[in-house]
């Protein structure tokens, strides 16, 4: 903790432990009704496929908001138009009140993003991939080096520091992307599946860094394919089905009294009662 | 009893057994793989067209070529078509590791999970080859020797005969080759071979253009003695039988067609070894590089802002990422190849002089493919919002990092070996300048256009379909530009050569660096503008190639 140059409006508590309610963002203080994000009618065609079809969502600044939806519903789509990694066809995508598609610039530097399906720099080694980040996102190189030297404590990589990142498990890269996430203290976290592949240990050391953040005054979005774990962890959750928001708020209002996962098949649709075909129930 | 009745059914009896149905399902797959490849990106669609006409034109002209040979009725038609052969199966093995030619699909590692034997993988494979464009084009091309030998029925028949043969050798050859090289780019010491045999070359460099100036000179009385010597080897025993039938040695054509026998049996031996040994290594994959021993590495080296990270990982990438590697490879060899070429024209030695810059020529705009080998992992600067400029910089630093030194040294060793020191400020000159300039034109190229490259995990002599005529297009379009900037350079220096006036020669190095460092700063602006602007664009690019 020794010469962190905090960004404007970040709670400087990011990569240490949570150092509650001190730091309230003096933005979001002096306008507390603006959304960590808001997005108004995003669209997205692949093709003849529409992939997101006019998704508006609000996520209140300091929530901890799931974004839950079957296979191929356009979460990662969603995400990625409004972190500036994907080009909206319609709609906007506004960060704290910045346009993402206009001011991307100003936008990005209030973002931390945990992208799926993307490759790493993966011939650096854990380390040296922190640091990159670090130095992408401007911060001076004693900030970067005293943060990426917490980030791996808190993720227990420091084992792995000097290893090449093409040698980590899975598990180990996603916690590394999630380092590369912080390191430039965003007041907006993006998480695209940062679950995947996890151990049990470190989702829950995640889960309590994520908490952390979140008390400090931060705002974290994930995706998830686990109602559990969503149900557990967030206080907002959105439903997305084939590129629309079937359902928004609350946990507990989504959720509507039954369990997030009987109301999510409910809401989705798509189960079925059946034992498979007779070869694969006879042997 | 229901499940007992059931029972024989489930058994494999809907799995085909033959090893026949087998290579045919691998075979369609590799075509349905291409097919869906190029139907999910219209621009290497445009290149496998470009190719296949390319192809079209090469199967016109040896009809032609081969058409007036045989009318001709030359004595010399056999030693053309020797020769010519030879140098056709040779280009086999070769031209993949020069132009990124591999098919990944077929690869062992792919079918890991399956029963199918390593024979019917390498049946397959081979057979796959046989029906691609280059396979087709080949094997008829054999096959049309046959109008060469017009005036010699029984020759004729023979060489269509022979052209299965040909076929094969050239397969196996080239399949041996892609085995070994691919089993070489995933071993760690990958980087230290090749480090060590540029090394090697460039010290070998001095001695070898001394030593063989003062040899044997190529004339044309030697040309029949090369193809005598060719018919003896793998390479053109095949082509030679139908030419020894015609010149009625029996005895001769066999003992050909024996040799050019044990030459495929051998081959397919010799794959068969190194196929089994790549397949095996495939199932245990072995850690990539372990530790690292100094944990900054080149971050020390360049200053702590966004272009100097890049600059240090992309350095960090030209030393552990085999695809850079390949592209520093022709360094110590395009001298030495000038020399071979341009000896000649007996010039003399001052000729020498414009060895750096036709070496530079093919590799000053190196970095035009950097963001395509990056992939999706741009993302990273795109999340993070980096000034298009900073990525611009970042990526022509560390290659002027490595490249700056390894031309000096290179243009030293040509100079003080061919005589031509005094020329060395003008070559220095111009060579940096097209350095500088090189880069500005890759900042510019690579901020629109993206070259089909291999995956990361892939070898580095992987190809995608139809990445032929694009890569060529790519590297042909930024080569003209190169020389179109560094012309007035390179007339200077022609000058100066010419002349040469020791006033010229120090002229030529402010001129060479000034317009260098021009086209460097506009180029690295320019570029980074459109960066700025497209760069999401270009990322959802890379994401449809991988």
């Amino acid at each position: 903790m020794t010469e962190h140059t905090p960004l404007p409006g970040v709670p400087d508590s990011i990569p240490a432990a949570p150092q509650p309610a001190a730091a309230v963002p003096p933005e979001t203080a002096q306008h507390p009704g603006v959304p960590a994000l808001e997005i108004r009618g995003l669209a997205k065609r692949f093709g003849e496929k529409i992939a997101v079809n006019g998704i508006s969502l609000s996520i209140p600044s300091g929530s901890f908001y799931g974004l839950v939806g079957p296979n191929g519903a356009g979460k990662t789509t969603t995400l990625s138009m409004a972190t500036g990694l994907l080009r909206p066809e319609f709609g906007t995508a506004l960060i704290y009140g910045v346009d993402m598609w206009e001011h991307p610039v100003e936008a990005k530097r209030l973002v931390g993003n945990l992208a799926d399906g993307v490759r790493l720099f993966d011939r650096l080694t854990g380390q040296q991939l922190v640091t990159y980040h670090g130095l992408l996102s401007g911060l001076d190189a004693a900030t970067v080096e005293s943060r990426a030297t917490d980030l791996l404590a808190l993720l227990d990589l420091q084992g792995a520091a000097n290893t090449l990142v093409v040698d980590y498990s899975a598990g180990m890269t996603k916690k590394i992307a999630l380092a590369c996430a912080l390191i430039h203290a965003p007041r907006l976290l993006v998480l695209d599946e940062p679950f995947e592949s996890v151990d049990p240990v470190s989702a829950a050391n995640i889960r309590d860094i994520l908490h952390g953040y979140v008390s400090g005054g931060g705002t974290v979005i994930v995706s998830s394919h686990s109602m559990d774990l969503v149900e557990r962890m967030c206080d907002h959750v959105a439903v997305i089905a084939a590129g629309r928001v079937v359902a928004a708020g609350t946990v507990d209002e989504v959720r509507a009294g039954s369990t997030l996962e009987d109301r999510f098949v409910q809401l989705v649709g798509g189960r079925h009662q059946q034992e498979g075909p007779e070869w694969l129930r006879n042997f | 009893m229901a499940a007992q009745l059931l029972t024989p059914t489930l058994a494999p009896a809907p799995i085909a057994q033959k090893p026949t149905s087998i290579v045919r399902v691998l075979v369609s797959l590799r075509y349905r793989i291409m097919w869906n490849a190029l139907r999910r990106n219209t621009w290497q669609l445009v290149g496998a067209i470009i190719g296949a006409l390319y192809g079209l034109g090469v199967l016109g002209m040896a009809l032609v070529g081969l058409t007036a040979l045989g009318l001709s009725n030359s004595p010399f038609t056999g030693i053309v078509l020797i020769l010519v052969g030879s140098l056709i199966v040779l280009g086999w093995g070769i031209m993949p590791l020069v132009t990124a030619g591999a098919d990944r699909t077929l690869d062992p590692a792919r079918f890991a999970v399956f029963p199918i034997s390593p024979g019917t993988l390498r049946r397959a494979t081979l057979l796959a080859g046989a029906v691609g464009i280059p396979g087709i084009i080949t094997g008829v091309v054999a096959a049309l020797t046959g109008l060469a030998w017009i005036h010699h029925p029984l020759s004729a028949i023979i060489a269509v005969l022979c052209a299965p043969l040909v076929l094969l050798t050239c397969l196996l050859f080239s399949q041996l080759v892609m085995t070994l090289a691919t089993r070489l780019a995933a071993s760690r010491r990958y980087r230290e071979i090749i480090g060590s045999l540029m090394l090697v070359l460039v010290i070998l460099l001095g001695p070898l253009i001394a030593g063989l100036s003062n040899g044997v000179s190529l004339s044309l009385d030697v040309i029949p003695q090369a193809a005598e010597i060719a018919s003896w080897t793998p390479f053109g025993a095949a082509w030679a039988i139908p030419a020894l039938v015609a010149e009625g040695d029996a005895l001769g054509a066999i003992l050909r067609l024996v040799i050019a026998l044990a030459s495929v049996a051998l081959l397919a031996w010799l794959w068969g070894i190194a196929y089994d040994a790549a397949a095996n290594a495939a199932k245990s994959p072995a850690a990539a590089s372990g530790k690292v021993r100094d944990a900054r590495g080149p971050f020390r080296f360049y200053p702590a802002s966004a272009a100097g990270a890049i600059a240090a990982r992309c350095l960090i990438y030209w030393f552990r990422d085999p695809r850079y590697a390949r592209s520093l490879l022709i360094v110590p060899i395009m001298p030495f190849l000038f020399w071979f070429v341009t000896r000649q024209f007996e010039a003399g030695p001052e000729l020498m002089a414009f060895a750096v810059p036709f070496m530079l020529l093919f590799t000053a705009t190196a970095t035009f493919v950097d963001i395509a080998f990056d992939g999706t992992a741009f993302a990273a600067h795109v999340s993070h919002g980096v000034r298009g400029i900073d990525d611009r910089r970042g990526r022509a630093w560390a290659f002027l990092t490595l490249i700056t030194p390894l031309t000096i040294v290179v243009a030293i060793v040509v100079a003080v070996v061919s005589g031509t020191a005094h020329l060395l400020p003008a070559v220095l000159g111009v060579g940096i300048g097209m350095l500088l300039a090189g880069n500005g034109i890759a900042s510019v190229q690579s901020a629109f256009f993206l070259m089909p490259v291999p995956d990361p995990e892939d070898s580095p002599w992987a190809s995608k379909p139809g990445s032929g005529a694009l890569s060529m297009a790519g590297t042909f379009g930024s080569m003209g530009v190169l020389l179109v900037l560094s012309a007035p350079a390179l007339v200077l220096l022609g000058f100066a050569v010419g002349t040469g006036s020791t006033l010229l020669t120090w002229l030529t190095l402010p001129v060479g660096l000034g317009i260098g460092a021009l086209f460097y700063w506009i180029g690295v602006r320019w570029g980074g503008r459109i960066l700025d602007r497209t760069a999401p664009d270009l990322l959802a690019r890379l994401a449809k190639h991988a």
